[in-house]
């Protein structure tokens, strides 16, 4: 496992929730955590694909090192947005977690054999995330090795 | 079949299936708003802490205890809306470690003697749902004791040609007569001063129901409870 100090930049995460509580909630525990971040929201599967594409007013948008994905979007729903991802030559790199909302429903999602790196039960706080990943293989380096 | 009789059969599916999508939305759906209920009050609780009164401490109380009881009762309620379209995984298992293992996780929580006995059949089964079903029984033979005596709980088997038949017998509070029948109602407690939410039952009933099993109450009010489960011994996988 790698010391959180040693990460050399702040990580991106990509949060896609259309939840306006949720998204207060995940950003208020980030806020608290030990290790620089930089969150972008997308509120839908449509915004977040652009996002990753960098298309039109999102040129500017930063390729984030993780994907948190809520399933229940408006426009595009979080399981098509996942295929797509993992679809793309490059995007498919990025490790996703899927949110959910009750452990519940964790085999719902797992039953629709996603290819997700792994799965959180939302409220999303601190300790969760970075037990997730820990467990995603070479997170950690792969942010070390490409500082900014 | 005649065109004018109507198809019992085709609606309830379809009754059947729209309970089970609809349980499913309404426990998914609720699930956001009564995080938010918890996570925002707490927020809130920690944002005020100093100037708290004793009098918000208990307002807080019961925040906390109403929201843990609905997002019980949501889990629950998603759990059983999933039992009949949840993918399970049939392994042949020997009945008397399954219902062992049960035990020892009861024994857990609870103190109390227990004594299995009897011819114990190999079944197909799917151990996840199996382990759910027994112990939630043999959670309450150990669960609704009287206090005096240290709960003593019996589990027997046997079987005959098409059929094994599991007893799980108690020396507990035992159920009066005119209660028997609602031991399955979901969220019903007959008891207040036990723990719990009153679904166990409910759940079991509804495994066994996939399995083509059933189940049926005996009890002596003040004296203890027999819980039958019956099972056939060639179960059709679902």
């Amino acid at each position: 496992m790698k010391e959180l100090s040693k990460v050399s930049r702040p990580i991106e995460i990509l949060l896609v929730e259309d939840n306006p509580g949720d998204v207060f909630l995940t950003k208020k525990a980030f806020e608290t955590g030990k290790i620089a971040n930089n969150m972008q929201v997308a509120i839908d599967g449509d915004m977040a694909l652009k996002m990753l594409n960098k298309e039109g007013q999102y040129s500017e948008s930063v390729t984030p090192d993780i994907i948190l994905l809520d399933l229940n979007l408006p426009k595009m729903d979080g399981r098509e947005v996942l295929e797509s991802i993992k679809d793309h030559e490059e995007l498919k790199r990025i490790p996703v977690v899927i949110l959910t909302s009750s452990n519940a429903e964790r085999d719902i999602v797992a039953s629709y054999n996603l290819h997700a790196n792994s799965y959180i039960v939302k409220p999303v706080d601190f300790a969760k995330f970075t037990g997730i990943v820990e467990s995603i293989e070479n997170f950690w380096f792969s942010i070390v090795v490409l500082p900014e | 079949m005649n065109k004018s009789e109507p198809n019992y059969k085709e609606e309830y599916e379809h009754l059947k299936k729209e309970f089970t999508e609809y349980s499913y939305i309404v426990s998914h759906d609720l699930n956001a708003p009564v995080r938010h209920i918890r996570e925002f009050s707490k927020l809130l609780f920690e944002e005020l802490n100093n100037r708290l009164t004793a009098d918000c401490f208990e307002y807080k109380h019961y925040i906390e205890k109403s929201v843990n009881l609905i997002e019980k009762k949501l889990d629950v309620l998603l759990k059983i809306s999933r039992v009949n379209t949840a993918k399970w995984h049939y392994v042949k298992l020997d009945m008397k470690e399954v219902i062992e293992c049960a035990v020892r996780q009861v024994e857990n929580e609870y103190d109390f003697d227990c004594k299995v006995s009897g011819v114990f059949p190999e079944l197909n089964v799917d151990p996840d749902s199996m382990q759910i079903a027994l112990f939630n029984v043999i959670e309450n033979a150990a669960k609704f004791h009287k206090g005096e005596n240290k709960p003593s709980v019996e589990i027997t088997s046997a079987i005959d040609e098409e059929k094994c038949t599991i007893k799980i017998t108690d020396n507990g509070v035992g159920i009066k007569p005119d209660k028997l029948e609602s031991v399955f109602e979901i969220f019903k407690k007959l008891d207040a001063k036990f723990k719990g939410i009153g679904a166990g039952l409910t759940v079991t009933r509804k495994i066994l129901t996939r399995y083509n099993g059933e189940i049926s109450v005996k009890s002596a009010f003040g004296e203890g409870t027999e819980v039958s489960i019956r099972l056939p011994l060639e179960i059709v996988e679902k």
